[in-house]
């Protein structure tokens, strides 16, 4: 026999609290362990985290709540390939809930929900400075009355410099295409998604019942995001049936089928698409952004090793964009090898995370031939200028 | 009303149910859609655990359906309505055309001139078919069939092909017959055994199947195995044609997956290993097989298991995340290996998928024109309140087999019988075929034989000189007539050879032709309506045996055909008429055993109308089910259960014996007579054993002296008396279960969660500590996801040790290592409950029905695949937990299969009795009763002490294999048909010239014959040396038919049988070729005595698939003949006596 090592006690106490913050979401797992072998921490270090043993853990009401639970960028990918069809990042957010109780927290995190609280975004910017970015656009505040949609900046492309060209881009594509459209302007609501994706779901729920009455209020219901986060917590994490919330990818994608979208000039480019996890497996929307980029004259599209379903995560989800990946780590530098064995001009994708991640990455390389775009910024460029003008 | 069940689908269960069904006395309709009967079963090679030639032991039954005057099938047919009422029920069926008459000789030449190659659905799409073609060697019906999508004659027809036509020597292809024809048929009660599809593993794209060639499912892997599959039994890789070096197995593919099939397909775990040993034993020797829970549940499954693993298979637990191609074009599947949290990327050369179980493709349209419902999981719907799966929606229309839920093989025959018990009571008359009344000819005692050799077209004639033969045969004594004819087995020619029987006053007929395994009844029909004796008929089988594999020497296959029919003349000089037998039976049916088993077995003997008498010890009926509260996963209170089942009883008019027992029991099938222990004496014919079991007793952590540890059963008792006041439970699975030889208890996983989940939801803290869950029954895997998401949780500890050695109780808390974490956990407990297995029931009535255990004190049945419900005892059959540990629903179902199989012969009051059993020469006979131990059915009684007495053989229970005249030392058995002086005479007329070129070759009917058989239809080429003998078991040769041969000069003598294995035996008498490898070790060490080396007497055991193997072998024994003949030159040759334990 094994030297006699101490029994850990099963917490039945511990398991109720957890099996109720995560809605019982450990409990169906049989611990195949296809999570684990599927996760892409495994092609960035040799021992991934065992996400089948942390749910284990849970399970026995021991959660094991360490650095692991920060690892999860909620890409899904062992969420589809789970016969349980356990919902696996709910169960790392609860473990990360577990972890803000214990004030166990990495540096850093705590400001960014601070910034949600005093700033209303997680960017650290001041609330006044919100619509800088659209200065000169003469973008209409909402009107119930007049408008088709809500177009719905979101913190990021609010703030972020390199986003804010994604969020103009789209505003000349919903103009090209005569959509009326208005924005919320400098009282536009946080949607929270950092709060909830850093598994502080208190938080979140606060910042959420706010938000949705402010929306309500405004006489808001058909939201476009610029961002797939936005779009996921407004469509997942909000109370179903209010809101009719579209990532602007499959928005436009049917304005092209109605012939809204002048896609006419010719753009004679090789490009590769990556496919965001929130609007890829979570939403399983593969074919809207390819249907918008087959739709381009001349425009040749190459796809990377692994694509669609078994798309790579740049590493920017889960509220891995609040913390530090260091180098060697990122799966975003995996994923710009691949983009570029594809020998592409540009390598689109449509959420400014990911933009983000895969831009940082390709600084890093000494290729520089290729570069980061967002679907709509690449859209504007098949659109004839009279249409932009117009 | 109507006098006909209607069987839908002709997969073993259906052919179970047709049979059953026939034999009591029904007419049965048997719609089956693809051209042949057979189902899944025909095209597997081997089947678990025992390692049966799936073919061998399913084609003789498949044929008996052919064959039975009873059965009507229709094949390529589908059921299109269904109206009225049971008794009386209308069905319209839709047949398409085969487009060929039965004239069809199966010769093959059609398929040889069609053009059309298309992908052979029968062998999973890896090998190819025509469009004229037949499934499978062994189709029944046995005429081919053309696919007219994919026929070049398909209309309109402008410019037709017509190659087909030009070429069929009997002119059977008619493209002018109807596409379809309706036909309406009254049907008292249908049995629906449609069987089941699989899930198309394309489904899960991240397990490569479709994109890399070498991922495999199942289905095409055992193809490969196959010897009679595509590659000829030899598992290569279908990429590059290599042999794989590492073969990966996999499974649950789709099954327990919210996504495509939620609940456990059963056998898959159980085929997995098979595959694994079949692959070590193909000598691939690096096998791994991955898997979340190994389901071994059945009897004997976990001793497989650990075989397969001792054997050195791998066994892992975990599931791929990704199976997918890499550079260096082998197969690199990553994993988490789970017991250690290892991760795993590990290339393979071949992955083997084992896909989920679905309905089959159009249930639900046919339940639909059937009138029944269909559950969630898109499986049959059992009726309400009832604990079978058999009952359905719509009274009158039962289930049986997967189409109720996946099952294996054993539990689908079970139900198949029990169906048809159910189904017969729907009836009002029984029809037992009559043979034609035809004045007999006179004056056979001298013989004047008739011999007729066909052409077969150019099958037989293409290659031998048939004329040539004819008139060979006509120089041999009292032949006084002979012929040669295109086909002798055409409706015509059939008349021809009546009339000159009549004309020439024949009375011993010979037909060298095709084999008798196919062609004998129809012969024996030709000599029934000549009236002459139909055992005075001899068929020696030039086509499969001589003509089809010596194509390229027509000389030396003329030259053999002739020996051949010399044989065959010289046997049936010898040949004496036989009459079949018809013993009496007692209509009368007695059940031992009131539990549910039991009380559902006599429910159903009675309900068919037999007097039905069940025996019960206790003062009252119900056995364990009477301490049970809850029933899983079907939801049913046991208690309403029993009361149903009571009234049942009180309705069909059993006689209920409380307080009594079985004191003794003596007789045979169709007279057994019995003295209960209340003093009465019953006089029955049949007797079914449904004694239980009983549940383990345990002494484990402190059980007896702890009063918070108790048993399951326990734990229902007080369930049912209302609640607990213990907060925190805690199971330990498998007290009793999985130790040494006692395998898997069955019912105890579902059960235990039913109790668990019920606890849950009373508020407890709920902890199950097990090895693994083997929730493998219909719904019960949805009852363990329903349990953990409840918050049940699962503590899985090491399977391999007991699980006292596991698991400490110290009164407050379980303390065990929980593999999944990884770390000795301590659970909170107040009370223990301990899951216990089931064990056999003691009692003597075993003994004293000579009925033997298996090796976990379980009553053996008859055979683990065909005949779960049967013993080796006829007459005597088994209902419940007596065979081995089941649940509730498998109990009975087993009851009612073996009421079906009880009722079958108490309904016609009479047993008919093949002739060839054993016949004692009592003036011969020496009282040394050496017989009497050797007989596989304890059919010989000693009429007195050794020495003074003699024996007596019982005809009802002899099954004619002829171990004992084997045995006898003083020619005082003998076996009619296959008596020793016409074995003998075969023998000479072989070894009539050049007898030293010549191997004698004895075979058995039931697999080494139909392995010859079976090479002859694919066309193996080997030598022309081989003379074959038939007998009905290899048991029956005797040493002196061995030592004539040599004596003889004969060049080399194989003897061959059914394959015997560690595992098993495919041996169709009860392990008699056991005997056979004894006697022939001891044969072997005789003749190299004498001089004979040990090669030129050889013993192969070739299955009935195994046609390459056969002619291997023959052609290995021509080199021994060959370099026997210039001397008898010395030394042992491997290969031999060595083989039985391959």
């Amino acid at each position: 026999m094994e030297a006699r090592i101490e029994a850990v006690p099963l917490d039945d106490e511990a398991w109720d609290r957890f099996a109720k913050r995560t809605g019982g979401a450990a409990a169906a797992c049989f611990q195949c362990g296809v999570c684990t072998a599927t996760c892409p921490w495994g092609l960035v270090r040799e021992t991934p985290p065992s996400v089948r043993h942390l749910i284990r853990a849970a399970q026995l009401g021991r959660p094991n709540a360490n650095e692991a639970a920060w690892l999860c960028t909620a890409c899904g990918e062992c969420e589809q390939a789970c016969p349980r069809q356990v919902p696996i990042a709910e169960v790392f957010r609860g473990l990360r809930g577990l972890l803000w109780e214990r004030r166990e927290v990495p540096e850093g995190l705590p400001s960014v929900l601070w910034s949600m609280h005093w700033n209303r975004n997680p960017w650290s910017q001041p609330p006044s400075q919100r619509m800088r970015w659209a200065e000169g656009l003469d973008l209409p505040p909402f009107d119930p009355q007049a408008h088709e949609i809500v177009l719905y900046i979101g913190c990021t492309a609010s703030y972020e410099p390199r986003a804010q060209k994604v969020a103009r881009a789209v505003i000349r594509l919903l103009r090209a295409a005569n959509v009326a459209f208005g924005v919320l302007g400098e009282t536009e609501p946080c949607c929270g998604e950092a709060a909830l994706s850093l598994g502080h779901r208190a938080y979140f729920e606060d910042i959420s019942r706010t938000t949705a009455a402010t929306l309500a209020e405004r006489g808001v219901r058909r939201l476009v995001t610029i961002s797939p986060h936005a779009f996921d917590v407004f469509r997942h994490h909000y109370p179903p049936g209010v809101l009719e919330t579209t990532h602007y990818v499959a928005y436009l994608a049917t304005l092209a089928q109605e012939g809204r979208l002048p896609l006419e000039r010719a753009l004679p480019k090789r490009i590769t698409y990556h496919d965001p996890c929130l609007l890829g497996r979570k939403d399983q929307s593969y074919d809207a952004p390819r249907s918008l980029l087959e739709a381009i004259p001349e425009l040749s599209l190459v796809e990377m090793e692994h694509h669609r379903e078994n798309a790579l995560c740049c590493g920017g989800g889960g509220g891995r964009m609040w913390m530090e990946t260091p180098r060697g780590e990122r799966f975003a530098d995996v994923r710009i090898q691949e983009a570029l064995a594809t020998d592409s001009d540009f390598v689109v994708t449509a959420c400014p995370f990911c933009i983000v991640m895969l831009e940082d990455s390709l600084r890093g390389m000494a290729d520089q031939r290729m570069k980061v775009v967002d679907l709509g910024e690449l859209l504007t460029l098949a659109i004839p200028d009279e249409a932009i003008l117009a | 009303m109507s006098d006909t069940i209607l069987v839908i689908g002709g997969g073993i269960a259906g052919i179970q149910a047709s049979l059953d069904a026939a034999h009591a006395g029904a007419r049965v309709v048997l719609v089956e859609r693809e051209p042949t009967i057979g189902g899944v079963m025909a095209v597997l090679d081997k089947n678990f655990p025992t390692l049966d030639c799936s073919i061998c032991i399913e084609a003789p039954k498949m044929s008996e359906v052919g064959l039975h005057p009873n059965i009507e099938i229709l094949s390529q047919a589908e059921l299109e309505s269904l109206e009225g009422e049971p008794g009386s029920f209308l069905a319209r069926i839709r047949q398409r055309s085969r487009f060929i008459h039965e004239e069809c000789t199966r010769c093959g030449d059609c398929t040889q001139a069609c053009p059309v190659v298309l992908p052979n659905e029968f062998e999973s799409g890896m090998a190819v078919r025509r469009a004229i073609y037949s499934p499978i060697p062994q189709s029944v019906p046995g005429t081919y069939t053309i696919d007219p999508k994919h026929c070049l004659n398909d209309p309109p027809n402008y410019l037709p092909c017509d190659r087909c036509v030009q070429v069929c020597p009997p002119k059977a292809i008619d493209f002018l017959m109807p596409p379809e024809r309706t036909v309406e048929r009254s049907v008292a009660a249908v049995i629906l055994a449609a069987g089941y599809g699989t899930l198309d593993p394309r489904r899960l794209p991240q397990f490569g199947y479709g994109t890399h060639p070498d991922v495999l499912t199942g289905f095409e892997f055992e193809r490969l195995l196959n010897s009679a599959g595509p590659t000829g039994g030899e598992i290569v890789r279908p990429s590059d044609g290599r042999h794989p070096e590492r073969l990966l197995i996999v499974m649950c593919v789709g099954s327990r997956d919210q996504r495509f099939v939620r609940s456990c397909s059963r056998f898959c775990c159980m085929y997995s290993i098979k595959h694994a040993y079949q692959a070590l034993d193909h000598g691939i020797e690096d096998v791994t097989v991955l898997a979340m829970d190994v389901r071994a549940y059945g009897k004997g499954f976990d001793g497989f298991w650990r075989r397969t693993e001792e054997a050195g298979a791998r066994f892992l637990r975990g599931r791929p995340a990704r199976i997918g191609a890499c550079d260096d074009s082998r197969i690199h599947v990553r994993f988490e290996e789970t017991t250690s949290g290892r991760m795993v990327e590990e290339p393979f050369d071949l992955v083997v998928l084992a896909t989920a179980v679905t309905p089959p493709s159009g249930l639900p349209d046919l339940a639909g024109r059937l009138g029944i419902e269909l559950d969630d999981d898109g499986f049959v719907r059992p009726a309400p309140g009832q604990e079978s799966l058999v009952e359905t929606t719509r009274p009158g229309v039962y289930a049986a087999g997967c189409v109720a839920g996946a099952k294996d093989i054993p539990d689908s025959v079970s139900e198949g019988s029990g169906a048809t018990a159910m189904a017969l009571r729907h009836l009002r008359r029984r029809h037992w075929p009559v043979p034609p009344k035809i004045p007999p000819i006179e004056g056979i005692e001298t013989p004047r034989i008739g011999v007729f050799v066909c052409h077969c077209g150019s099958n037989i004639a293409g290659v031998v000189d048939v004329e040539q033969v004819a008139d060979a045969a006509r120089t041999l004594p009292g032949v006084v007539h002979t012929a040669h004819q295109m086909f002798s087995c055409a409706g015509n020619t059939q008349a021809e050879i009546e009339a000159a029987i009549r004309e020439h006053r024949i009375n011993r007929v010979v037909i060298a032709a095709c084999s008798p395994k196919t062609h004998e009844s129809i012969f024996r029909g030709v000599m029934v309506r000549s009236g002459l004796n139909p055992f005075l008929l001899e068929m020696s089988n030039i086509r499969n045996l001589d003509s089809w594999v010596h194509k390229a020497d027509h000389d030396a296959a003329t030259a053999k055909a002739i020996d051949m029919v010399r044989m065959a003349i010289e046997k049936a000089r010898r040949l004496e008429p036989l009459e079949t037998s018809d013993l009496p039976v007692r209509q009368v049916a007695l059940v031992v055993g009131g539990g549910i088993a039991g009380m559902s077995s006599a429910a159903a003997l009675a309900g068919q109308g037999y007097e039905t008498h069940l025996v019960e010890r206790r003062s009252e009926l119900g056995g364990l089910l009477r301490s049970l509260d809850h029933l899983a996963p079907a939801d049913v209170r046991a208690q309403d259960l029993l009361s149903a089942k009571r009234k049942q009883l009180v309705a069909s008019g059993v006689r209920v014996h409380l307080n009594s027992e079985v004191e003794a029991i003596g007789g045979v099938v169709g007279n057994f007579h019995t003295t209960l222990t209340n003093g009465q004496n019953l006089q029955v014919g049949t007797v079914v054993i449904a004694t239980g079991s009983s549940p383990y007793e345990p002494f484990e952590f402190g059980y007896g002296r702890d009063s918070r540890v108790i048993t399951n059963l326990d734990l229902e008792a007080r369930l049912s008396h209302g609640g607990l006041p213990e907060d925190r439970v805690t199971f330990v699975a498998c007290v009793g279960s999985r130790q040494a030889t006692q395998g898997c208890s069955r019912y105890c996983c579902t059960s235990m969660i039913s109790q668990a989940l019920r606890l849950r939801r009373m508020g407890k803290t709920v902890n199950v500590v097990c090895k693994e869950i083997r929730t493998y029954g219909r719904q019960s895997e949805e009852l363990y996801d329903e349990a953990m998401r409840s918050g049940v949780r699962f503590l899985r500890v090491h399977p391999d040790l007991p699980m006292e050695q596991t698991a400490s109780f110290d009164g407050g808390h379980v303390e065990v290592e929980d593999v999944l974490l990884g770390a000795r956990v301590s659970i909170e407990t107040d009370l223990l409950v301990l899951v216990v297995g089931l064990r056999p029931a003691e009692g003597g009535l075993a003994d004293q029905l000579k009925l033997s255990q298996s090796e976990d004190g379980f009553l053996m049945e008859l055979h683990p695949k065909l005949g779960p419900a049967e013993t080796a005892v006829q007459g005597v059959y088994l209902a419940g937990a007596a065979q081995g540990a089941k649940d509730v629903r498998e109990s009975t179902a087993q009851a009612l299969a073996a009421a079906g199989k009880a009722g079958a012969v108490l309904a016609r009051g009479v047993i008919e009795k093949e002739p060839l059993t054993a016949k004692v020469i009592e003036d011969l006979c020496e009282g040394c009763m050496r017989c009497v131990k050797v007989c596989p059915f304890g059919a010989i009684e000693a009429t007195g002490p050794v020495k003074e007495g003699k024996v007596r053989i019982l005809q009802a229970a002899c099954m004619g294999c002829g171990t004992c005249a084997a045995e006898c030392n003083f020619h005082a058995i003998e076996m009619p048909y296959f008596t020793r002086d016409q074995i003998l005479a075969q023998i000479d007329a072989a070894l009539d010239e050049r007898p030293g070129e010549k191997c004698i070759v004895f075979a058995c009917n039931w697999c080494s014959y139909a392995g010859a058989d079976l090479a002859g239809i694919e066309k193996r080429q080997y030598p022309t040396s081989a003379r074959v003998i038939r007998t009905m078991c290899s048991a029956r040769l005797e040493q002196e038919f061995v030592e004539r041969a040599f004596e003889r000069g004969a060049g080399a003598v194989l003897v061959t049988g059914c394959r015997l294995t560690d595992t098993g035996s495919d041996c169709h008498y009860n392990y008699a070729n056991r005997l056979t490898l004894k006697r022939f070790q001891y044969w072997q060490r005789r003749m190299e005595r004498k001089g004979i080396a040990a090669e030129r007497l050889q013993l192969r055991w070739i299955s009935a698939a195994e046609g390459k193997e056969y002619a291997e072998k023959m052609t290995e024994m021509d080199e021994v003949v060959r370099a026997a003949r210039p001397m008898g030159s010395a030394g042992a040759v491997a290969g031999n006596a060595s083989e039985a334990s391959t």
